[in-house]
């Protein structure tokens, strides 16, 4: 995604006042809780951060990102730059105990990244970006379209972690967007069947270093339902996906449920302790913008995603027991 | 001919006791539920590392509802114990 201007307008805002509304507001709210990290509940997060390394953020807004990661055990993070300023200055924020792992840059110079809470977390052996052979990429294929998979724009990447007794992987994954010309939904849609056709695969083979594979990230889903050609092909071979206790979207200036983590009925879907929501940092934040009568909705929301994202954090706990 | 309540305990068990087949059962189960298994079982038909005899086995499984219902009862049911 290109970058968000910089808006032209002056707004100062005070981090520990911003701080505490975002901690009251995950804390009072109603439908805005997040559990507190327990010893035998992992909290797995997605958030798409908008062009992080690229804008130029304040180190009040670094620090309000990594304060919404650090209610969280394990974060995977999308739209990090091959320039890693931005997801640095949030590592540097966090709790000493965070560690981060990070993919080479791909389509549109964009790394994916993970951090995670080093006491709570254990990274296991294998990390890389997802492979498909050429061989194999005929078999990525739509009923009723002739468009063939070439490979993705940005590989998804793979990263194996266990928790307690929970081993799995994560497959971090931003997907193609483009535009809504027919021959890019095409190429989205099979972007999204062929994470669905590895994960399948991963998950029946007895050799697989781990089975338990979570998809997550931004598939650029418009609409977690069936009818929708992108949730289609995710689920089109027994992937679920959770619903958010809230229903609130992902994404902050609409409606559309971009951001989704999935995985497979059996030992993952068992861990599952149906806690899954999105926490819509926008609804805290930045209350005298919001109110300000000479500002608009519009400016506010040119705000919030050039200083924190057009994307808000989702989430899902696992008992690793 | 049906198989006895003993063979189909027998069935249920050993699918729960293999990790990889008690998680491929529930996901043909969830998919079957849907009526959406058609995708799955032409990827695993179409899979050139699956040999013909487990193919089959699985495609047997599959066109079996009430097979898959009762195993995935079982399978929930024993959750606990295991």
């Amino acid at each position: 995604m290109p970058p968000f201007p910089k808006p032209r307008f002056d707004y100062t805002y005070d981090l520990p006042t911003e701080l505490a509304a975002l901690r009251n507001y995950r804390k009072q709210k109603p439908g805005r809780a997040i559990p507190a990290k327990t010893k035998d509940h992992l909290l797995v997060a997605t958030w798409n951060i908008a062009n992080l390394g690229v804008q130029d953020r304040l180190d009040s807004d670094y620090a309000l990102i990594a304060e919404q990661i650090g209610w969280f055990d394990l974060v995977a993070v999308q739209e990090v730059n091959d320039d890693i300023r931005g997801i640095k200055a949030i590592h540097d924020r966090l709790s000493k105990r965070y560690d981060l792992l990070f993919s080479d840059a791909s389509g549109n110079r964009e790394r994916q990244a993970f951090l995670y809470d080093s006491r709570k977390v254990t990274r296991l052996r294998e990390v890389g970006r997802l492979s498909i052979p050429p061989s194999q990429l005929p078999r990525i294929k739509l009923p009723g379209s002739t468009t063939a998979f070439s490979g993705f724009d940005r590989g998804p990447y793979l990263a194996s972690f266990g928790s307690g007794a929970f081993r799995f992987s994560l497959l971090n994954v931003h997907l193609f967007y483009g535009s809504d010309d027919p021959a890019d939904l095409d190429r989205r849609t099979l972007e999204t069947f062929a994470v669905a056709w590895w994960a399948d695969k991963t998950h029946r083979d007895t050799k697989s270093y781990v089975g338990d594979i979570v998809p997550l990230g931004d598939f650029n889903l418009p609409k977690a339902a069936p009818g929708d050609r992108i949730f289609d092909a995710l689920v089109a071979l027994g992937l679920e996906v959770p619903p958010h206790s809230s229903q609130i979207a992902s994404a902050i200036a609409s409606d559309n449920q971009y951001d989704q983590i999935a995985f497979f009925p059996g030992a993952t879907m068992t861990r599952f302790t149906g806690a899954c929501n999105v926490f819509d940092f926008d609804g805290a934040l930045f209350q005298n913008l919001w109110n300000d009568p000479n500002r608009t909705e519009s400016q506010f929301r040119q705000y919030v995603r050039f200083h924190l994202s057009d994307h808000r954090p989702l989430w899902a706990q696992f008992n690793t027991t | 001919m049906l198989r006895t309540l003993q063979e189909n305990l027998e069935s249920f068990e050993a699918i729960n006791q293999d990790d990889v087949t008690r998680d491929l059962v529930l996901r043909m189960s969830a998919l079957s539920q849907t009526g959406k298994l058609g995708p799955f079982l032409f990827e695993l038909t179409h899979d050139a590392e699956l040999d013909d005899m487990t193919k089959g086995t699985l495609v047997e499984i599959a066109s079996d509802q009430s097979f898959l219902l009762a195993v995935e009862d079982y399978l929930h049911r024993t959750e606990i114990v295991h």
